[in-house]
C-alpha cells in the first residue's frame, strides 16, 4: 500500500505525540509542526496527503493557517481539530474539508480522516 | 315656683350646651314638677311613621306598657294628636280605654291611679317630631297656666328634636366627606390596582361598621372578574350568596339593598357605573341587630361612595396598565443585563474550560494506549476503565460548557410547534426507561405557527421534559397544554410543561436558570439556563410556576410570527450565508 502522509500542526507536544501514535498505529506516516509558520514552511516543502490542524495556537492561529495552506495547495485536504464545539457549525462549510472535537478518544478523528482520504 | 320663672328656666335649659338629650330631660323634670305629674314621657316618630317611647324620667308600669308598644301615626290618641297636631287633654272620666291603643288589659287597672292626661304635640309647621305625654294623679283638669307651660315646652322640645335631626344629618355627612376623602386619598396612592381595591374594602366596612366588604371590579365587556378584593370574613355560604347579588347587580345596574341571608346577615351591594357602564360592584355585609330600615344606617352612604369610586377606578385602571407596560419594559431591561453578565461569564469558562481541555485529551489520550498496548490483568484493567470513563465525563461537560458560551446562529424556519411536542412525547413514550410516565396532551385548536429554529427549540422542550421526568424519579404525569397568548399586543404560543414531582424548594427558585446550578449529584446545570438562552435568543421568555408538594409548570413562549421582524430575518439570513460560500 502507497504511503499515507498527514501533518499533525499543535502547539501542545503531548497532543502532537498523541496523535502521532495514535495514527501511527493505524498505519500512516506522520510528521509534525508546533506552530502555524512551520506548517506553513512544511506544506511548501513536502507532500502531505492530509493536514490536521488545531485552531488555538499562539503566533498564527489556524484559521489564518488554515487560509495560508489553502492558497499554497488548494486541494490538500485539512482537518479543523480543537476543543471548541463552535467552530463545528460555523466553519465545516467553510474552507476546512471538516472539523472534530478534539478528544481523548481519537474514533471520530480516525474515521474522518478514512472518509476524506477514501481509504 | 312661679310660672314665668319657670318659663326662663325652660328657655335657659334649651339653649345651654350640654347634650341634647340632658336638655330634653331637664324640661320634662321641670314641668313635672310645676304640674306634679308622676308620669311624663315623649314619642318619637320614626321613619316608618311609628311612635316610639323614647324619653321618660320615671319608671312606672304606664311606661313600661307604652314602650311595649309602638302605634301608627294616626293610632290610638298618641297617634291622633301626632297626625292632628292638636293638644288633646282628658280626665279619668273621659279618657279612651287603653288609649285607643292595642295594650294588654293591664293598663286598665293601672289607668285609675291618675286623674288627668295631656298628650302634647311636638310639631313645627313643616314635621311632626313626636308627642308629650304628662299624667297627672292629682286635680281633675289641667288650669291655662299650665297648658300655656305645654305650649311652650313643647316649643322648646320640638326646637331641640330638630337641632337633634340636624346634628344626625350633619355629622352623616361629615362622616360621609371623611370617607370620601379617606377613598380619595387610596385612589390616588400610588398602589397596585390590587392594593388600592383592598383600601377601599377596608374603609368602607370601618366606616359602616360592616362584618365584611368586597369590591370586585369587571373585566370591560365581559362578564369575568378582572380583580376582587375583601375585607374581613363571612361563611362561605354568605359569600356564595353575595356573589349570586352582585351578579343581579351588574346584570340589572342597580342597588340591591338589605337582602336577609344567612347567619342573620344582611347584605347590600351598589353597582359602580361609569358612562352607562357596570364597571364593578361593591358590597357589604351587615349583622341584622333588627334596627334596619332603609336609611338609617349608613347604607346610603355605599351609594355615594360606588358614585364617587366609578371616576376614580377608571383612571385607576388606565393607570394600572400602563405600570404593566413600565414592569415589562423593566424586566425586559433586567434580561437584558442578565443576559450581559451570562455572556461575559460565558466568555470566562469558555476560556477556563479550553485550557482544561488540552490536559485531559492528553491524559486520557495516554490512558488509552496503555490500555490498548498493555495486557492488564482484572484490578489494573478496572483501574484504568476508571480513568478512562471519568475523562470521558469530563469531556462531555466541558464540551457541554463550550457549546453553551459560544452564541448559537439561529436557523429559523415557520415551524408548528405542537408538531415537535407530538415527536418528543412519541419519542419518549416509545423509551423503556420512560415507561411510568403518563402524558397528556392538551393543544387549541388553530395554533398559529411560530418563527424559529426548530432544532434548538426541541432541545429546549427536551431539557424541561428531562427535567420533569427526573423530578418525578421516572414515575408519574406530564401534562403539556399548548395555547395562544397575547402578551401586550404580541402573539405567542405557549407551551406548558407539568410534572407531578413536588415542585422547587422556593429557596432556590430564582437560580434555577443560573448556569451551573444544580441539586442533581450528575448534573451540570445548564440545562435550564441554556434553554433560557435559546427562548431569549427567541424573544420569547420561559415562566416557572411552582406548587409545592404537588409539581412545577414550566411555561415556554415563543413568538408568532406576524410582525416585520419576521420577514426582515427571513430574507437576511439566507443572503449572509450566501456571501460567506
Ligand atoms: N421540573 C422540575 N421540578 C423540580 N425541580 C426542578 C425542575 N426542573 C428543574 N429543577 C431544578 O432546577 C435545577 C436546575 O435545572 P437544570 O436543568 O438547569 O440543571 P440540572 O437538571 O440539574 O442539570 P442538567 O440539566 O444540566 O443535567 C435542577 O437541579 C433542579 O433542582
Ligand atoms: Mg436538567
Amino acid at each position: 500500500m502507497k504511503d499515507v502522509n498527514i501533518l499533525v500542526v499543535d502547539d501542545e507536544e503531548n497532543i502532537r505525540i498523541l496523535f502521532k501514535e495514535e495514527l501511527e498505529d493505524e498505519g500512516y506516516k506522520v510528521d509534525l509542526a508546533e506552530n502555524g509558520f512551520e506548517a506553513i514552511e512544511k506544506v511548501k516543502m513536502n507532500k502531505y496527503d492530509l493536514v490536521i490542524l488545531d485552531i488555538k495556537m499562539p503566533g498564527i492561529d489556524g484559521i489564518t493557517t488554515l487560509t495560508e495552506i489553502k492558497t499554497i495547495k488548494k486541494d490538500l485536504p485539512v482537518i479543523l481539530c480543537s476543543a471548541y464545539t463552535e467552530y463545528k457549525q460555523d466553519l465545516t462549510s467553510w474552507i476546512s474539508e471538516d472539523y472534530v472535537v478534539k478528544s481523548a478518544d481519537t474514533t471520530e478523528l480516525k474515521q474522518k480522516i478514512k472518509q476524506i482520504l477514501g481509504t | 315656683m312661679e310660672l314665668v320663672e319657670l318659663i326662663s328656666k325652660i328657655v335657659d335649659i334649651s339653649h345651654s350646651n350640654i347634650d341634647l338629650d340632658a336638655r330634653i330631660n331637664g324640661i320634662l323634670k321641670l314641668i313635672q314638677k310645676y304640674v306634679e305629674a308622676s308620669d311624663i314621657s315623649i314619642y318619637i316618630l320614626d321613619k316608618d311613621k311609628r311612635l316610639t317611647l323614647k324619653y321618660a324620667v320615671q319608671n312606672s308600669l304606664v311606661t313600661n306598657l307604652l314602650s311595649s308598644y309602638r302605634p301608627l301615626l294616626g293610632e290610638g290618641v298618641p297617634g291622633l294628636v301626632a297626625q292632628k297636631r292638636e293638644p288633646h287633654f282628658y280626665s279619668i272620666h273621659n279618657i279612651p280605654k287603653r288609649f285607643g291603643l292595642l295594650l294588654q288589659t293591664e293598663l286598665d287597672n293601672v289607668l285609675s291611679n291618675y286623674r288627668r292626661f295631656a298628650f302634647l304635640p311636638l310639631c313645627d309647621e313643616s314635621k311632626c317630631y313626636g308627642v308629650l305625654l304628662v299624667f297627672s294623679s292629682v286635680g281633675s283638669l289641667f288650669t291655662d297656666n299650665e297648658k300655656k307651660l305645654f305650649d311652650i315646652a313643647a316649643r322648646e322640645l320640638t326646637g331641640l328634636r330638630k337641632l337633634g335631626e340636624l346634628y344626625i344629618y350633619s355629622s352623616k355627612r361629615i362622616t360621609e366627606l371623611m370617607t370620601l376623602s379617606e377613598i380619595g386619598k387610596v385612589l390616588i396612592s400610588s398602589q397596585d390596582m390590587d392594593s388600592i381595591l383592598k383600601g377601599i374594602g377596608l374603609i368602607v366596612a370601618k366606616t359602616l361598621g360592616a362584618d365584611f366588604a368586597r369590591v370586585v371590579l369587571k373585566e370591560k365587556n365581559g362578564d369575568k372578574h378582572l380583580l376582587s378584593a375583601e375585607y374581613g370574613g363571612v361563611s362561605n355560604e354568605v359569600k356564595s350568596e353575595i356573589k349570586r347579588i352582585e351578579k343581579l347587580v351588574v346584570e340589572q345596574g342597580k342597588r340591591f339593598s338589605n337582602i336577609p341571608v344567612l347567619e342573620n346577615s344582611l347584605v347590600y351591594s351598589s353597582p359602580i357605573v361609569s358612562k352607562g357602564q357596570v364597571l364593578g360592584v361593591i358590597s357589604v355585609v351587615k349583622r341584622n341587630d333588627g334596627t334596619a330600615n332603609s336609611d338609617d344606617n349608613g347604607f346610603y352612604l355605599l351609594d355615594t361612595i360606588s358614585n364617587y369610586l366609578s371616576s376614580g377606578l377608571e383612571n385607576i385602571i388606565l393607570r394600572s396598565q400602563l405600570k404593566d407596560i413600565i414592569d415589562e419594559l423593566n424586566s425586559a431591561q433586567e434580561r437584558i443585563i442578565q443576559q450581559e453578565k451570562l455572556r461575559s461569564l460565558g466568555e470566562m469558562t469558555a476560556n477556563i474550560a479550553h485550557e482544561i481541555k488540552n490536559p485531559l485529551v492528553i491524559i486520557g489520550g495516554f490512558a488509552k494506549r496503555l490500555a490498548k498496548k498493555l495486557e492488564l490483568k482484572p484490578p489494573e484493567r478496572r483501574y484504568l476503565n476508571i480513568i478512562l470513563r471519568e475523562v470521558g465525563r469530563l469531556e462531555s461537560i466541558l464540551t457541554e460548557i463550550l457549546t453553551y458560551a459560544k452564541d448559537i446562529p439561529l436557523n429559523r424556519t415557520s415551524v408548528d410547534i405542537d408538531e415537535i411536542l407530538t415527536d418528543l412525547i412519541h419519542f419518549f413514550k416509545s423509551d423503556p426507561l420512560w415507561e411510568n410516565v403518563e402524558f397528556a396532551k392538551e393543544s387549541e385548536a388553530r395554533l398559529p405557527r411560530v418563527f424559529c429554529d426548530p432544532q434548538q427549540i426541541k432541545q429546549v422542550f427536551i431539557n424541561i421534559l428531562v427535567n420533569a421526568y427526573e423530578a418525578m424519579a421516572g414515575e408519574g404525569k406530564i401534562k403539556v397544554r399548548i395555547f395562544p397568548k397575547e402578551i401586550l399586543k404580541k402573539h405567542y404560543v405557549g407551551v406548558a410543561i407539568s410534572d407531578t414531582g413536588g415542585g422547587i424548594d422556593p429557596l432556590i427558585i430564582d437560580n434555577i436558570f443560573n448556569p451551573f446550578f444544580t441539586t442533581k449529584e450528575r448534573g451540570t446545570g445548564l440545562g435550564l439556563s441554556i434553554s433560557n438562552k435559546i427562548v431569549l435568543s427567541h424573544r420569547g421568555k420561559i415562566e416557572v410556576e411552582n406548587q409545592r408538594g404537588v409539581g412545577a409548570t414550566f411555561i415556554v413562549y415563543l413568538p408568532v410570527c406576524d410582525d416585520s421582524t419576521c420577514v426582515h430575518q427571513n430574507d437576511k439570513m439566507p443572503r449572509t450565508q450566501g456571501e460567506d460560500t
